[in-house]
């Protein structure tokens, strides 16, 4: 946060969601309503929902193998600059920036499924963090304003 | 999701899409895409102008949809996406590997040509 102190706490939004997929829905009604008042490009609301969507069903589908409900924490933080969201789960460890770039098809026939959430991701976003803290993943993505 | 189908002059079916093709949005409206668009074994043109967001598994179920067409000896061409979904099929290779035009016209055209 770069603003003074007069402007008050720093606005936060969190959500402990189910590790399914009813978490998307859930999770991107409640991040509308928090940056509903932000003004924010309809470009920026659209990486936001991507960044949201991707990470979510990449923790639903692979982070949990051995199946039950793994609570996913996720902090939305408003920043002057940036739009930060932080998730947090006790998945498998993995950190999505050591995963190389999937090549891209040149035909529809070569065209195979896998890491390409990962790629909207890092397009999406202007800085991203991994930590694994104790038995917890921390994803920390920001997504610029402008 | 919801999803119009025409069949137009020319043995060319007309799909439009309308809403978002997320990941929920791609799960409902899978089988009923896949039969509209291959059903017929017609060359098919797509309209993107109502879809307002796409993720990979929406682009997958392009994928998938348009190989299964290929595989009948027919040609699936989208037209009218908005800017933000042109994005991201850019920043997935999708437009290397199914054709994406401006309007409906021009889909058609691309069939011919």
């Amino acid at each position: 946060m770069t603003g003074s102190p007069a402007d008050g706490p720093v606005p936060l939004l969190q959500l402990t969601l189910p590790s399914d997929e009813t978490a998307l829905e859930a999770a991107r009604l409640a991040l509308f309503a928090f940056i509903a008042d932000q003004g924010l490009a309809p470009s920026v609301v659209f990486k936001l929902e991507l960044v949201l969507e991707e990470t979510l069903m990449n923790l639903i589908r692979h982070a949990f193998p051995e199946g039950g409900l793994h609570p996913i924490d996720l902090t939305v933080r408003l920043d002057p600059e940036i739009i930060e969201l932080r998730f947090e789960d006790d998945g498998l460890p993995f950190d999505p920036l050591q995963v190389p770039l999937p090549v891209f098809p040149t035909s529809v026939e070569e065209a195979r499924p896998g890491g390409l959430g990962l790629v909207l991701v890092r397009n999406a976003t202007s800085a991203w963090r991994y930590e694994r803290v104790g038995q917890r993943n921390r994803l920390t993505l920001q997504v610029a304003r402008v | 999701m919801e999803m119009t189908v025409t069949e137009l002059a020319g043995h060319v079916t007309r799909v439009g899409l309308v809403g978002r093709l997320d990941a929920p949005g791609a799960e409902r409206i899978s089988e009923r895409f896949k039969a509209a668009v291959v059903g017929k074994g017609r060359n098919a043109i797509l309209d993107l102008s109502r879809v307002g967001f796409v993720a990979s598994m929406g682009i997958r179920l392009l994928i998938s949809t348009a190989r299964t067409l290929q595989q009948k000896g027919c040609l699936l061409v989208m037209f009218g996406a908005n800017e933000m979904v042109q994005s991201v099929f850019e920043d997935a290779a999708l437009d290397q590997i199914i054709p994406i035009v401006d309007t409906e016209a021009d889909a058609i055209d691309r069939l011919t040509s």
